[in-house]
């Protein structure tokens, strides 16, 4: 089910075809001689000089239908798998938080190693978590280790595949080296990946050295990369939002072409994060309703080009646990949705991405089963339409005790965890509490209660040698 | 010239660009005291700007071009000034620029909008801005406040080197220095001898105006 479909056929027209003309004629920026001539060998207008290419037409489409159109990702135990791209959409936190919210103080603090640990394995027992990217920045490790760190957190913590970023070709090389150690080889874990490396294009259309390298490590080894860009209209890109779609789907195009001329197999995803600029603090809305609007519509032309696809949404710019949070999250969650959009990244953080809360996590685990089922739609057969039983209950009749009822309510109508539907009085004389009180109960809940099924003591301690290695900047 | 101060003040007010430049020129020809054209047409203008910005009634977008008329006018009045060796009366002198290695803009062009808004004389040195150009612009314009931006860890460390420059030539003393950027912090702004660290734009006018005053 696809209910939005806010771009026509001509509006996806027009902008395929101004991205590819951004493409050709404005280029972007590279900064790594080795992409330079990779480019260069599948045609595209090289500036060595510069450090700047464009991409012809046919290249870039060319690019376009090379990318699969969708792949497999899979659990730690690697039985068990999720696809990406097509008409499934799946829900994952979203990264990397360097702030915690401590909600029943109402104050802020620096993210710790304990925090991310605890965080993980919280993502890791709530159901509705199908991806984990990973919540964290720790504040108490250095910072040449931290991206390490964070990969090595992550695995322990969560059987779910883990979204995170590398950094340089040393970070890449590091973090795939601690997931084909648990994957038992790196063969087995290009077959099965575990992970996906989360590469950024800065906006507008230029790449960082750092990141192209961690870019071209995991295009040659097969390992399946996650593309992000996130243009903010009005700042880094036109404040029309069709101009900044334009410019998002021109920098997606661009990443393709690049993993193409390296490794045709890598497995791919763009992932966008394009946002407005509030137009009083100069701060990324990541909130507001020109955020859902994108991101239906990024979903809308991947779709359009049938390659997978991934952005924020279940956010929220809200610093506390409160009805922004609420409304903000809900909305950016439910319609990109609608779109289809394959993988929705935002659960556990809020403050625009800058931290973590276990509480919201739990509250963000509700929104997305609500989100969930509203996708799943309405079944519509003679079963569930029901004439039969409507003519045996008749007017004035009642349904509560039919067959019919109990074989169908639990597909039927959604059972919440922790939202409200008490009445006033009983709410009243269970002390009024509001939802952050239940998902701190949950959360306490989990981090008492819930094992993450460990990793053998070798695997760890190879995993911990790969994360030390890189201390003291090696 | 009492009309033509009411329209460079005017185009400041419709964020008119080309107007505001037409205008200066105008005012230049018709012989309009320069000191008159800025304070009272250009400084007026900015100032009711920044306070319907500050009351919320208009946006960043508005803030921002109408400092780039007043730049634009001011590139026009400003030799006329020095010809006539006159000095706006201004709050303060901020030299600001994003240091070499990096070129982002936004954040400093909207800290360069604000604190023109708030009435203090602004000079921006763009980016990319290698560290002996920094300390030539401060020897040469002697401003009270020095601002570096940095967006990227790669070149946060330029922010310390152009503060270890300014000591070695025996500048630092004469100036605050603060900071700002995505990577930057309170820690990293005191790690380096800096003055002061804003975390928006907003603050770093703040910022600006307390330590002006308190050095005063």
């Amino acid at each position: 089910m696809r209910p939005v479909n806010l771009l026509s056929k001509k509006d996806m027209d027009a902008i395929h075809l101004a991205s590819l003309d951004v493409l050709q004629e404005v280029g972007i920026v590279v900064p790594s001689e080795e992409v330079l001539r990779k480019l260069d060998e599948v045609g595209a207008e090289v500036d060595y000089g510069k450090q700047h290419v464009r991409i012809p037409h046919n290249i870039a489409e060319e690019a376009i239908r090379k990318t699969p159109h969708r792949f497999s990702i899979y659990y730690r135990d690697l039985k068990t798998r999720k696809i990406l791209g097509g008409d499934k959409t799946h829900f994952g936190t979203v990264g990397f938080a360097t702030n915690f919210y401590d909600v029943a103080s109402r104050t802020y603090r620096r993210t710790t190693t304990q925090d991310l640990a605890n965080a993980t394995r919280i993502a890791d027992a709530l159901e509705n978590v199908d991806f984990y990217m990973c919540m964290g920045s720790p504040m108490d490790v250095p910072h040449e280790i931290v991206d390490r760190y964070m990969w090595m957190l992550s695995f322990e913590n969560t059987r779910k595949p883990v979204i995170n970023e590398a950094m340089r070709k040393e970070g890449a090389v590091d973090a795939i080296e601690m997931a084909s150690t648990i994957a038992g080889g790196m063969e087995e874990l290009r077959r099965k990946p575990i992970m996906i490396i989360l590469i950024s294009i800065t906006s507008p259309l230029m790449y960082d050295r750092a990141t192209l390298e961690a870019f071209v490590e995991a295009c040659k080894l097969g390992i399946p990369t996650f593309v992000n860009s996130g243009p903010m209209a009005g700042a880094t890109s036109p404040v029309t939002l069709a101009g900044t779609l334009t410019l998002n789907m021109a920098e997606f195009i661009s990443a393709l072409v690049i993993s193409r001329s390296i490794n045709s197999k890598a497995p791919i995803i763009i992932g966008s994060w394009a946002r407005a600029m509030d137009v009083r603090s100069a701060s990324a809305v990541l909130g507001g309703p020109e955020f859902a609007l994108l991101h239906a519509a990024v979903a809308q032309m991947a779709h359009y080009y049938e390659i997978p696809s991934a952005g924020g949404g279940i956010l929220s710019d809200s610093k506390s646990l409160d009805a922004q949070m609420g409304y903000e999250k809900a909305l950016t969650g439910i319609i990109p949705a609608f779109a289809g959009l394959n993988l929705i990244c935002g659960m556990g953080l809020i403050a625009s991405e800058n931290t973590m809360s276990p509480e919201g996590l739990v509250i963000d685990n509700e929104i997305v089963s609500m989100a969930k089922k509203i996708i799943t739609g309405i079944e519509v057969t003679d079963e569930t339409v029901a004439l039969d039983l409507i003519k045996k209950v008749g007017p004035g009749g009642s349904f509560i005790t039919e067959r019919h009822t109990l074989e169908h309510f639990k597909k039927e109508i959604w059972i919440p965890k922790i939202t409200d539907r008490t009445f006033p009085d009983a709410w009243v004389k269970a002390g009024a509490r509001d939802l952050w009180v239940k998902a701190k109960e949950e959360v306490e809940k989990i981090l008492k209660e819930y094992e993450v099924p460990q990793l053998s003591n070798d695997i760890k301690a190879k995993i911990m040698e790969i994360a030390e290695r890189a201390r003291g900047g090696g | 010239m009492e009309k033509i101060i009411g329209e460079l003040r005017r185009m400041i007010l419709d964020y008119d660009v080309e107007g505001v430049t037409l205008a200066a020129k105008k005012a230049v020809e018709a012989g309009v005291d320069p000191l008159k054209a800025v304070e009272e047409g250009l400084a007026r203008g900015i100032r009711e700007v920044g306070d319907k910005f500050g009351e919320g009634k208009i946006f960043l977008p508005e803030l921002v071009m109408a400092a780039e008329a007043m730049k634009s006018a001011l590139e026009v009045l400003e030799p006329e000034l020095k010809k006539k060796k006159k000095e706006r009366k201004t709050v303060g002198r901020v030299l600001l620029g994003t240091v070499a290695g990096d070129i982002h803009s936004i954040g400093k062009t909207i800290v360069v909008a604000m604190l023109t808004a708030n009435g203090f004389e602004v000079y921006d040195l763009g980016v990319d801005v290698p560290v002996e150009r920094f300390v030539e612009k401060v020897k040469e314009l002697k401003p009270d406040l020095l601002g570096l931006s940095a967006l990227l860890t790669t070149t946060l460390p330029v922010q310390r080197d152009i503060i270890e420059a300014l000591k070695r030539k025996g500048l630092r003393d004469d100036l605050k220095v603060i900071v700002g950027g995505a990577p930057v912090s309170k820690e990293w702004a005191e790690e380096i001898g800096a003055d002061g660290y804003g975390a928006n734009a907003a603050e770093a006018v703040e910022l600006a105006k307390k330590l002006l005053y308190t050095s005063q």
